[in-house]
């Protein structure tokens, strides 16, 4: 459900750059340890789209694995949080990548403003 | 149709991490150690705040969020603190915008630790930055020792889990051990407290661990 927010803070920045050029594509990133969900986010966004009067707005999707770097400076992805180190089996490690949900570009249409 | 890509590359948070880091920049500014406790609803952080303010009286600030009801700020009061509540009417966690929109009800020159109680939910308050120093999860014996592995989100982000109701344990089945164990797993940094608010155990060494996160 909070997707909601996180889909507003999104548009509002698509809005931001999209400087009053008509919106067709958004192009979102999810990390995996962001707790973004994509089915909820793309509903709340196409609602979003409908009260602003945006018209058809695609959104895609690209989920990320969380990707650490182990104290062995092994860096790797996981899908299942509990897993360790494939090289030294350690848990010493810090997130590096997945960790946030990204507005990785829009696309306008530059002939039409919304 | 002519059609321009555009790069923008900016978290979906930016906006509320602006905000977060304005909260976090008022309250260094005055000393005040801030902690952001999430958790399912009925773990307990309105019951661990009562017993802290007992201790802490006015030195204590709660900012507590929940749906409806200002049932948490009035108990959290008449225990000695400075309480506010935000009824949020729905949303499923608070933000930096409303923690900011508080700040200004609270004393800050004669606070020295400031407690954000989240709205009672093991996923959504996770990633949100609050402006706090630290996430503290807390977990009731009576809902399953399994849960970090079930929501890392929260436990990968945590400084501290605070495993609460412990008078319960003779009467579950919940391993602090594997709570341990787990929680290692997900953040190698995590400290594991358990504590009953009824009979006291563990009460101490919860504070002496808050009164320890100055130091870091």
């Amino acid at each position: 459900m909070h997707e909601y927010g996180i889909a507003l803070q999104i548009a509002d920045l698509a809005a931001e750059y999209a400087k009053g050029k008509r919106l067709t594509q958004l192009s979102i990133r999810i990390g995996a340890l962001s707790g973004v969900f994509d089915e909820s986010l793309k509903m709340y966004l196409e609602l979003i789209a409908e009260e602003r009067g945006w018209g058809s707005v695609a959104c895609t999707f690209t989920l990320v694995d969380a990707m650490f770097l182990c104290v062995c400076k092994k860096e790797y992805q996981i899908k299942n949080m509990t897993e360790s180190c494939p090289v030294c089996h350690s848990y010493e490690r810090t997130a590096i990548d997945g960790a946030d949900c990204r507005l990785e570009s829009i696309e306008v249409d530059d002939e039409n403003d919304h | 149709m002519m059609k321009t890509t555009i790069d923008v590359a900016i978290s979906a948070q930016s906006r509320n991490d602006r905000i977060a880091a304005t909260v976090r920049e008022q309250l260094r500014k005055h000393n005040v150690l801030a902690l952001n406790f999430i958790s399912s609803p009925g773990s307990g952080k309105t019951s661990l705040l009562e017993t802290m303010a007992k201790s802490l009286g006015h030195s204590l600030a709660v900012i507590t969020g929940d749906i409806q009801t200002t049932l948490d700020a009035d108990r959290l009061s008449a225990a000695g603190a400075t309480a506010i509540q935000i009824e949020t009417g729905g949303s499923c966690h608070l933000t930096a915008q409303q923690i900011l929109d508080e700040l200004p009800k609270i004393d800050l020159s004669v606070t020295r630790l400031l407690v954000i109680e989240n709205v009672g939910n093991l996923v959504c308050p996770s990633t949100y930055d609050l402006g706090e120093d630290f996430k503290i999860a807390l977990l009731s014996v009576a809902e399953g020792d399994e849960k970090p592995i079930k929501y890392p989100a929260l436990f990968v982000r945590a400084k501290a889990v605070v495993v609460t109701k412990t008078d319960l344990l003779p009467y579950v089945n919940f391993s602090i051990q594997r709570v341990r164990d787990d929680c290692f797993k997900l953040n190698n940094n995590i400290t594991v407290l358990p504590i009953s608010c009824r009979t006291g155990e563990g009460v101490d060494a919860w504070l002496k661990f808050v009164e320890s996160l100055r130091q870091t």
